[in-house]
């Protein structure tokens, strides 16, 4: 699993390669960069990161080694933070791998200083850590479908379409976690309109997020094993 | 009596489903525990409220005297449990899960790990995943898992799952060598009662999630001694002539045609003839011991698959 997360850090990097190939020093890194970030936030982020936080979290009672943990004992709120502990860092580093792919992008011409190197590393870090935030919900659900992770993937990349098709109706786009974080990063690639000002859309997530960690939290420890 | 596990009218209920029904069980300090059961009596149900991967729908747990409310380590480490299947990380080798476990558990002994390998003979496994083990090695690594850490209560669900005879038998000894040289006290569950027969001192027959019986090995053998089966033709005047010509009262009639006798005492030549000599035909006299498959299918029917 953790290679298929891998691989799909590979997946917009090699393909802006392959489209600006034809338009050599066409952008600078900050739109290089952000040209790759919007599609991934939007549509490939929620599908990659969904599957492997259902992983994390299910894996263990799927093959059945939930329970050794449980007899030692290990407190169930204490395994489901290390496991919302480990999607984040998973998540950051896909995160980070995805931009330093971005250096792709000197074969066709793209420039960067350590400045600008150093900015977007921020911005990527910050939508990883958004990405963390909009993903909690799936894990959630995952963790109350139990052992069924076939339903996990479904949920993710129904989640992941649900969120982009939903960025055209504006109330939608200021409330649905993936769509705020979409606007907080502010990629101005397309005119979006909102409902909403920005501080409803960051209540928004906040709530979202934080009933979703209760959520967690409660189900880990109701569940029978 | 020192109790190490006590339930009180312990159930388990799933909507109108009763899992396990008012089960009242007592595991006493250093003594080896068999639950008996038929498949889907309640037995792993029952082990999971005790090691509280179920909550109980009602009734009470009692670990080395003290109310079980929520696992602590001061109770839990003092257990070893292998319960249903065992499961492992299939990508690591079989020291490497009980690498993790032992480090969990804060055990500082480097040697643990080696140590009860050895005991249970995968010592020399260490360069094989666990992916690549048989049924009875995983099984035996489950039981490695349990006793690592030298635990005062020993909790085996079914342990000799998969395992070969010798296997079996090495298990076996293995718990009895436990509890008689380091007073662990094990509750083993299982459906074979020959199994059970060889080790346990006490066994709780477990039927349709409710404690039929709790009884000492001795209390069975005595209930299921040595006896002679007598086949006869008219089982009505054959007791007359057994209490009053013959003077034995010490018998069991089972059905029209067949009785126990447990008096021993008595002159079976002379049974033989004084029933024959009043036209009673006998079709067989043959001396049985009763052991306790036969008691337990008498508890619990025995008349289909469990």
């Amino acid at each position: 699993m953790l290679w298929i997360g891998i691989a799909g850090c590979f997946i917009l990097p090699v393909m802006a390669l392959g489209i600006n190939l034809s338009k050599p020093g066409e952008f600078t890194w900050a739109q290089y960069v952000q040209q790759n970030l919007w599609p991934q936030i939007i549509l490939l982020w929620p599908c990659i990161f969904g599957v492997f936080g259902s992983y994390i979290f299910c894996r263990e009672r799927i093959e059945n080694t939930y329970k050794n943990l449980l007899v030692i004992p290990v407190g169930r709120i204490q395994l489901a933070v290390s496991k919302m502990f480990v999607m984040f860092v998973s998540i950051m580093c896909m995160a980070i791998l995805t931009y330093i792919l971005n250096l792709s992008g000197v074969v066709v011409g793209v420039t960067v200083t350590l400045t600008e190197f150093l900015e977007g590393l921020r911005v990527y870090a910050l939508a990883g850590a958004l990405m963390f935030a909009c993903i909690l919900p799936v894990m959630l659900v995952s963790i109350m479908a139990r052992k069924s992770f076939l339903l996990s993937i479904c949920i993710s990349i129904v989640y992941a379409l649900a969120s982009f098709l939903a960025s055209w109706v504006a109330p939608l786009a200021a409330l649905l976690p993936i769509d705020v974080a979409w606007r907080i990063m502010d990629l101005k690639q397309f005119d979006m309109s909102y409902s909403f000002p920005l501080s409803t859309s960051f209540v928004s997530l906040a709530v979202i997020s934080i009933v979703s960690i209760v959520g967690i939290l409660y189900v880990s420890i109701k569940q029978e094993a | 009596m020192d109790m190490v596990l006590q339930t009180i009218a312990l159930t388990k209920q799933y909507g109108t489903q009763y899992a396990v029904h008012n089960l009242d069980m007592n595991v006493e300090r250093g003594k080896i525990y068999g639950l008996l059961g038929r498949n889907g009596a309640g037995k792993t149900t029952t082990i999971r409220m005790i090691t509280a991967l179920l909550n109980p729908s009602y009734g009470e747990i009692y670990l080395f005297g003290e109310k079980l409310k929520k696992p602590t380590k001061q109770t839990f480490g003092r257990i070893g449990a292998l319960i249903e299947s065992p499961a492992f990380y299939e990508n690591l080798t079989a020291k490497e899960n009980l690498k993790i476990i032992a480090d969990l558990r804060g055990m500082q002994s480097k040697n643990s790990v080696e140590e009860v390998l050895k005991l249970v003979n995968l010592d020399k496994e260490t360069k094989k995943l666990v992916k690549q083990f048989s049924l009875g090695m995983k099984q035996r690594l489950g039981i490695a898992m349990a006793m690592m850490h030298n635990p005062e209560f020993l909790i085996l669900d079914e342990p000799t799952n998969g395992l070969d005879p010798i296997g079996i038998q090495q298990i076996r000894l293995l718990i009895q060598k436990l509890a008689e040289e380091n007073g662990v006290t094990v509750l083993i569950s299982s459906h074979i009662l020959n199994e059970i027969e060889q080790i346990a001192d006490m066994v709780g027959i477990i039927d349709k999630g409710i404690m039929v019986e709790e009884l000492t090995m001795e209390e069975i053998r005595h209930k299921n001694r040595h006896y002679v089966k007598l086949t006869v033709s008219n089982m009505k005047r054959t007791i007359p002539i057994l209490e009053k010509e013959l003077g034995i009262n010490d018998f069991e009639v089972l059905n029209d045609h067949e009785l126990k006798l447990f008096q021993f005492d008595c002159d079976l030549e002379n049974v033989n003839r004084i029933l024959v000599s009043n036209d009673i035909g006998i079709s067989e006299l043959s001396i049985k011991k009763g052991n306790l498959e036969e008691y337990f299918l008498k508890l619990t029917g025995g008349d289909s698959i469990g």
